[in-house]
């Protein structure tokens, strides 16, 4: 009688161990090449993600960028920024009847290297990282609706010249966390070149009255009201770009 | 119910005076508590992604762990068959389960405040405080292991009433479960990325097992100490935008401490003389 509960049990052990022996799948996801920022001279379609949301690759993208094949040379890190300054811009508006319907945008190249996280490395990274792409990349940027009124036909797609390493008589600093990455440019810089006090003529900081000398229309765009984007070619990383609404232009009225 | 098996076990078994050749089978169970400490490989081994979210997030292995592992209650159940042949020697096989978290560290490029500040503010954690949901710099894996062990056993002072015992043999250990635990649920799809990076754990490990113990009738108490190197497949991970083999683990070394209770047990030789 024991025999046979014993062999019952021992036949139990090895049917539970056999019904454990399959291991539970995990539900991956795929395609992280989707959600990679760099890229290669092999090219890819980059989409940058809004960071509300699960990080699902759905309805939260801020950019697209469409590099072909061979518009990089070597392998390279794209960050993306948008930046906004009420106060300079409160000059723009009153001045020159502009009002953004995005904020500023744009991207900064990023070339890996060891031990950029070590405080006491002695590589350069403060300076503008200027590329030319060898074919335009094909960019679509979608405004954040909840954060402006939303997109209309009649906007305009402006863009302001970030000047390469002594250009314009300075070169804009790149600032870096705390981790040694970069944290997009100097803020300080990038007000300057908004409200025109440092352009090409003056050079940095050569005069203290606000103008959009630094700014000018994106020569071809395309606005899309229905999802709120506008898509254009861009033919290097220097230049921010903004969409606006131009009362000068008279392409819609607006009360002041 | 265990209480009353294991009087009649001692009762019908230990109460007999024990032969030099007799063949004892029990059946037993035990509880045992254990830390298993897991080490990593090597750090230019580690993976690396590039994210492209606003907070332009690139993630890094780290390889350690922040604590060696951790259970609410690391107390696990096991059962097993044992042959005691005659005085000195006998056999044991078990069947136990395992299971623990343990924090994987990764670097992160972004500065913590601003990451905070940024997912603390999304649609769907408006209501949620605890930034730990947001995997920062930890990945906290679940892990649940069966395992099955063989050991061989040799007791000394068959005189006594405490004896005590070595044991040695070897394990199997199969990984039945693994994955992200609910934490990191507010970044799954980062997190799911990062875990087929680290999804490189050998599904069946055998480990050498060795252990001493001391026993009093059908009760004992049981060190034992398993320990394997080899327990990664290698695996393709992503890094400086190429997919790679590599492995990500090294080593595992599990101290067990067990108490075991003989709750049935029958007397082969009695049985072939009735």
């Amino acid at each position: 009688m024991k025999t046979i509960y014993l062999s019952t049990i021992l036949l139990s052990v090895i049917m539970l161990f056999s019904a454990c022996h399959k291991r539970q799948e995990l539900d991956y996801f795929e395609g992280y090449e989707n959600y990679d920022r760099t890229v290669g001279v092999d090219g890819k379609e980059m989409v940058f993600l809004r960071n509300y949301g699960d990080d699902t690759y759905k309805d939260d993208t801020i950019l697209k960028l469409d590099f072909l094949p061979g518009a990089v040379d070597t392998t390279i890190i794209i960050n993306f920024y948008e930046y906004y300054n009420e106060t300079v811009m409160y000059n723009i508006y009153n001045d020159f009847d502009i009002f953004p319907t995005s904020k500023f945008f744009y991207i900064l190249p990023f070339y890996e290297f060891e031990n950029n996280n070590d405080s006491t490395s002695d590589y350069k990274l403060d300076t503008h990282v200027s590329i030319d792409f060898n074919y335009p990349v094909n960019t679509t940027f979608f405004i954040d609706t909840s954060y402006f009124a939303g997109l209309e036909s009649t906007d305009v797609l402006y863009r302001i010249k970030i000047p390469r390493d002594g250009e314009w008589d300075d070169n804009i600093w790149t600032e870096f966390n705390n981790q040694g990455y970069p944290n997009g440019f100097s803020k300080a810089d990038l007000d300057f070149l908004i409200d025109g006090k440092w352009n090409e003529a003056d050079g940095y900081l050569g005069t203290v009255y606000p103008s959009m000398v630094n700014w000018e229309e994106v020569p071809s765009y395309w606005i899309n009201t229905e999802n709120q984007s506008v898509t254009f070619s861009m033919n290097s990383t220097d230049y921010m770009y903004v969409i606006c609404y131009d009362a000068s232009k008279k392409k819609r009225l607006v009360k002041h | 119910m265990t209480v009353i098996l294991m009087i009649i076990s001692i009762n019908t078994v230990y109460g007999q005076k024990k032969k030099s050749k007799d063949k004892i089978l029990h059946f037993g169970a035990s509880v045992f508590y254990s830390k298993p400490s897991m080490d990593l490989g090597e750090d230019e081994d580690g993976f690396e992604f590039h994210f492209a979210n606003e907070q332009n997030e690139t993630i890094k292995s780290y390889y350690s762990w922040d604590d060696k592992s951790t259970s609410k209650f690391p107390i696990y159940p096991k059962v097993y068959l044992q042959l005691d042949y005659g005085n000195h020697l006998f056999f044991r096989f078990d069947m136990y389960a395992l299971w623990f978290s343990n924090n994987m560290r990764l670097r992160n490029s972004v500065d913590a405040g601003d990451f905070y500040s940024a997912y603390s503010s999304s649609e769907n954690s408006s209501n949620n405080t605890d930034y730990s949901n947001f995997g920062y710099n930890n990945l906290k894996i679940n892990w649940f292991f069966i395992g099955n062990s063989l050991t061989a056993g040799y007791v000394f002072l068959k005189t006594k009433s405490l004896q005590p015992y070595v044991v040695g043999g070897f394990s199997l250990m199969y990984l039945n479960k693994f994955g992200s635990a609910d934490e990191a649920s507010e970044r799954s799809y980062r997190t799911s990325i990062i875990f087929n990076s680290i999804d490189t754990y050998k599904l069946i490990t055998f480990y050498p097992v060795i252990g001493m113990g001391i026993k009093y009738r059908g009760v004992s108490f049981e060190f034992t100490y398993q320990f394997s190197e080899n327990i990664d497949t290698g695996g393709l991970v992503f890094v400086e935008d190429n997919y790679i083999y590599t492995t990500n683990y090294s080593s595992i070394s599990i101290f067990n401490f067990s108490m075991n209770v003989n709750l049935l047990s029958n007397n082969r030789n009695k049985n072939k003389l009735n």
